[in-house]
């Protein structure tokens, strides 16, 4: 087959069944500003979490060896390879004894199982790329972790970053039965009012719940870029020799 | 203590399955597994179940291991249009489904064979797939293959020194997590699949939340037995692929 062919094929097939979203109506469901502020401010939480965690233990997997290492990586990807759905039932007889069921923090603690061993993954393949030669480097020029994370770091593993944001997002959004079960239908997100909508009979309410489901993510990873540019643009304007205080 | 602490997130996870098991093993009794095992509404479930996840996770990982294998050597920006389905939750892919698919005869939601799940996971999975196994097959070393074409090997032997050891455990690590996935989901299958027989993961969830209490202790006993059975399997996978994958990259398996 001929690339051209197998390249457009691809395209059709990716962009095509995207056609049927585009927005009919610009009118805004009030029902849906209550449950996209607990929403974001789940997924911003979430992912700051998962940053968070999923960073040392990223950097730990690829740089340690041993058998409590290589352990640790099993126990970590459980939750890929196990019904995490099932094992919350568990959880939730759990959570309400702790008082966390049909609370913010409990939903935010269980969206933790399925999300944070992807973001893991991301980080031990992003620290693996980066290797432990530059990795030493690193630690000799600035010995100080968090100017070491502002400046070297976090703009070298900008696309592990990003990834991680991304699959945070899109996994906490699609979450119906864990966020119903663990929020008892009183932590509201997106999915809970986008799920009864799909089996009803309003079309256009359902489009409407879909499409800010989807436009989300896409949100989301913009703001991201944003904030990485500005990020890169300070560390460039400060490592920059003419605003060196030492030089004059 | 530059590289990393790994300890937070694995006692967090490990805490979190491993209570969780431990509530769904001390709200059961024998009797409870007994009656489960005899229970040909489950035993149907699970057929179903592995039906779908089978041949999804089958055709996913086909699918986009080709793919990785044909742009591996491309350039271009094409590749990136694969990003897209990754941006999409489940949901969002379930209602495209609907909104497609409902008209069509053999394809449609609510059919018994079916295929609208399997669609959705495809559009879903198989970019999974191709991002998972994109940077492994842009690693693979050609040197590998000439040198078996030098040597004089068959066609498929020189494959499998030159691709197919490097390649055997991030498909295997790609299918188990998407079959993981496929065979347990609730929200794709709740929405697309037939009232009966329901998928694992809608049965389980529907008994837990919507029967009595009196049908919970079979929800938990459903729970432990998929739990413990993937468990076994994972360990199986570990025990026996990574020693033959460490094996083969240190050049020791003839």
């Amino acid at each position: 087959m001929k690339p051209i062919f197998v390249k457009g094929l691809v395209g059709l097939v990716v962009l095509l069944p995207l056609i049927g979203l585009l927005p009919s109506t610009s009118a805004f469901n009030p029902r849906l500003l209550d449950t996209l502020t607990t929403t974001i401010t789940m997924i911003v939480a979430a992912t700051f979490l998962n940053h968070l965690i999923g960073y040392g233990a990223g950097k730990a997997i690829a740089f340690k060896t041993g058998r409590t290492t290589r352990l640790m990586e099993l126990l970590i990807s459980l939750p890929l390879f196990l019904p995490v759905l099932l094992l919350s039932f568990g959880l939730y007889l759990t959570w309400i004894r702790l008082g966390l069921a049909d609370q913010f923090l409990g939903v935010l603690l269980v969206l933790l199982l399925p999300t944070l061993p992807y973001t893991i993954r991301i980080y031990t393949n992003g620290f693996q790329t980066l290797g432990e030669q530059m990795m030493e480097q690193m630690v000799l020029i600035e010995p100080n972790r968090f100017k070491r994370f502002f400046f070297l770091t976090g703009p070298m593993m900008r696309s592990s970053l990003q990834s991680v944001t991304l699959l945070v997002t899109v996994i906490a959004l699609s979450q119906y039965a864990l966020v119903t079960l663990i929020g008892g239908g009183v932590v509201r997100m997106i999915a809970l009012e986008a799920f009864p909508l799909y089996s009803g009979n309003s079309l256009a309410a359902a489009k409407e719940a879909t499409l800010w489901l989807i436009a989300l993510p896409f949100l989301i990873y913009f703001v991201q870029l944003i904030l990485f540019f500005i990020w890169v643009q300070l560390v460039r304007r400060l490592l920059d020799g003419r605003y060196d205080p030492a030089r004059k | 203590m530059w590289r990393g602490n790994a300890w937070p997130a694995t006692l967090l996870i490990a805490g979190m399955v491993g209570y969780g098991l431990f509530v769904s093993l001390s709200m059961t009794t024998w009797t409870d597994y007994r009656q489960l095992l005899s229970d040909s509404v489950f035993l149907e479930s699970v057929g179903l179940s592995l039906y779908v996840a089978v041949s999804s996770t089958g055709l996913s990982v086909m699918i986009g291991a080709l793919l990785a294998a044909f742009f591996a050597k491309q350039t271009g920006w094409t590749a990136q249009l694969l990003a897209i389905p990754l941006f999409i939750p489940h949901l969002g892919a379930a209602y495209l489904s609907l909104l497609y698919l409902s008209d069509l005869p053999v394809i449609g939601p609510h059919e018994g064979n079916h295929f609208s799940i399997i669609l959705t996971y495809l559009y879903k999975e198989i970019p999974f797939v191709f991002f998972y196994l994109l940077p492994v097959y842009r690693r693979l070393d050609h040197r590998y293959e000439e040198l078996g074409l030098m040597l004089g090997l068959s066609h498929l032997r020189r494959f499998w020194h030159g691709k197919g050891v490097f390649l055997l455990f991030p498909v295997l690590e790609a299918a188990f997590i998407v079959f993981a996935f496929t065979l347990f989901a609730y929200e794709v299958p709740a929405l697309l699949g037939v009232t009966y027989p329901k998928m694992i993961g809608v049965y389980a969830f529907d008994l837990y939340t919507q029967g009595d209490l009196s049908s919970q202790p079979t929800a938990f006993a459903i729970s432990v037995v998929l739990t413990g059975m993937l468990f076994v399997l994972l360990l199986l996978f570990t025990r026996l692929i990574r020693p033959l994958t460490d094996r083969i990259s240190k050049g020791r398996s003839e």
